[in-house]
């Protein structure tokens, strides 16, 4: 880890952040300290992004507008525009498939806390969520959970503000993961059974981001990923790993692969590119199997 | 007598499960997290040996487990705290750096070391607490072109409850050190 006048030097730090362990490497030419210096930014503004959209903080922008959005517009920041905008355009591209108003039922099954107005989970949908002018405003009383998206972005966000201080540099958080120089790299997936995790599996990298979701982590009758109409646990042992230029499309994008292998094709127009990895660490291309019926 | 059955627990473990494959991860090292959280405050080496009523009493306060009646810490020059820890979750086992303000308010955590067990043994906090100080576990071998490593987002509530469990040590012990 000394750094001498002339050679790359590398650093590897890792801090609980969004719920999870987020990991932030980086290689420049320089000492400990700057690299130091530089992964601080890096955790302070994905630190600023966990305390604007967590679910779990009461005294997020988040909370706010789940309290408040059904009563009256709320003015929100750019960020929360941002990733908003972003989930209710894939909202639409997908016909709900994809949908952060799904929130009530993962409050319902004990995955989110339970502190905020009740709110049926039958009521509503993303088509009832409205950002006009950098406000949101709730058609019915609603939940929006940002989750994964919120997490890929504040990858997305972390790399960006410093990627040009540093020759390289990953955000992992949890899974969801951006380079810097991604091209000829390669990753490693975590493959899972039904006792857990059996392997990593290596894989080159296709774009900048990658992300993966599963549930070989969650209790055993516990899911995360539920379907928007039918409001039912997808119950699949595969997990599916989505590469992308953003890691928050990446991310969300996973949820989409998992929920309607239909949807293939618009990943083509996202440029991204969707695999899934078996109980025995088989990968399979989801766009080619979709071709090949 | 809690502590004893541990330990039969652990040699038991030890004895009858295969060696497991333990993914590790290295991060900072004790001194460059010591010169992240605290920066130059001077600091010097406390010896704290939980007593069997402070660890039950720790247990009660924060409702998670206290494995270790030994705690790796120093005092500054302020009254703050710099303390080397260990969380056992039910995946992943970590050392980590935690920072408390001479108020016990945490000022600042460090991720040292991270391990998952890989294959097919039951992976508990029982059996991964029996790896707690020692060095000749196993390290499954990754292709070293791997540099990251993605799968499902795996929370990091244990970490919370370390936190919780050192918050409540300071409280119950610390502050009167």
């Amino acid at each position: 880890m000394l750094a001498t006048q002339s050679a790359t030097n590398h650093i590897k730090r890792c801090k609980p952040l969004l719920g999870t362990y987020v990991e932030v490497s980086v290689s420049l030419e320089s000492d400990d300290n700057a690299l130091l210096d530089i992964t601080e930014y890096v955790f302070s503004e994905i630190q600023r992004i966990e305390n604007l959209m967590s679910f779990h903080d009461p005294d997020s922008e988040l909370s706010y507008v789940n309290r408040e959005a059904y009563r009256h517009s709320c003015p929100i920041s750019k960020d929360m525009e941002e990733v908003l905008t972003a989930a209710l355009t894939l909202s639409k591209i997908t016909n709900g498939i994809y949908d952060i108003s799904i929130a009530p039922t993962l409050v319902r099954n004990g995955l989110l806390p339970d502190y905020l107005p009740n709110v049926d989970d039958e009521q509503a949908n993303w088509q009832d969520v409205s950002i006009v002018n950098g406000n949101i405003s709730f058609k019915r009383k609603a939940l929006l959970d940002l989750g994964g998206i919120a997490k890929g972005y504040a990858v997305d966000r972390a790399l960006c503000m410093v990627e040009n201080l540093v020759e390289n540099i990953t955000v992992n958080a949890g899974g969801d993961l951006r380079m810097k120089e991604w091209s000829g790299q390669s990753v490693g997936i975590k493959a899972s059974n039904a006792k857990g995790l059996k392997s990593i599996i290596r894989t080159p990298m296709h774009q900048a981001a990658l992300a993966t979701s599963g549930n070989y982590y969650m209790d055993r009758n516990k899911n995360s990923i539920i379907h928007s109409s039918t409001k039912k646990a997808v119950k699949d042992k595969r997990s599916v790993s989505v590469f992308a230029s953003s890691c928050m499309l990446a991310d969300a994008l996973t949820k989409v692969a998992f929920l309607d292998i239909n949807l293939m094709p618009i990943f083509n127009s996202y440029g991204a590119k969707a695999i899934s990895v078996d109980e025995n660490g088989n990968i399979q291309d989801l766009c080619e199997a979709l071709e090949n019926g | 007598m809690k502590k004893f059955f541990l330990k039969v627990v652990a040699f038991v473990g030890l004895a009858l499960l295969p060696v497991a494959d333990l993914y590790a991860e290295v991060y900072l090292s004790t001194e460059q997290a010591r010169e992240v959280l605290w920066q130059s405050t001077s600091m010097n080496p406390v010896t704290v040996v939980l007593t069997d009523e402070q660890m039950d009493s720790i247990e009660d306060a924060s409702d998670t487990r206290v494995y270790n009646d030994e705690l790796k810490a120093w005092k500054t020059e302020t009254g703050g705290w710099f303390i080397i820890d260990q969380v056992v979750g039910k995946h992943e086992y970590i050392d980590m750096a935690v920072a408390l303000t001479k108020d016990g308010k945490v000022k600042g955590i460090e991720i040292l070391q991270y391990r998952e067990a890989y294959g097919s043994q039951v992976r508990h906090p029982k059996w991964l607490a029996q790896f707690l100080g020692k060095d000749h576990t196993e390290y499954l071998e990754l292709d070293e072109q791997i540099k990251s490593i993605s799968g499902a987002t795996l929370s990091s509530r244990h970490i919370t409850e370390g936190i919780n469990r050192l918050t409540h040590t300071w409280d119950q012990v610390l502050k009167h050190l």
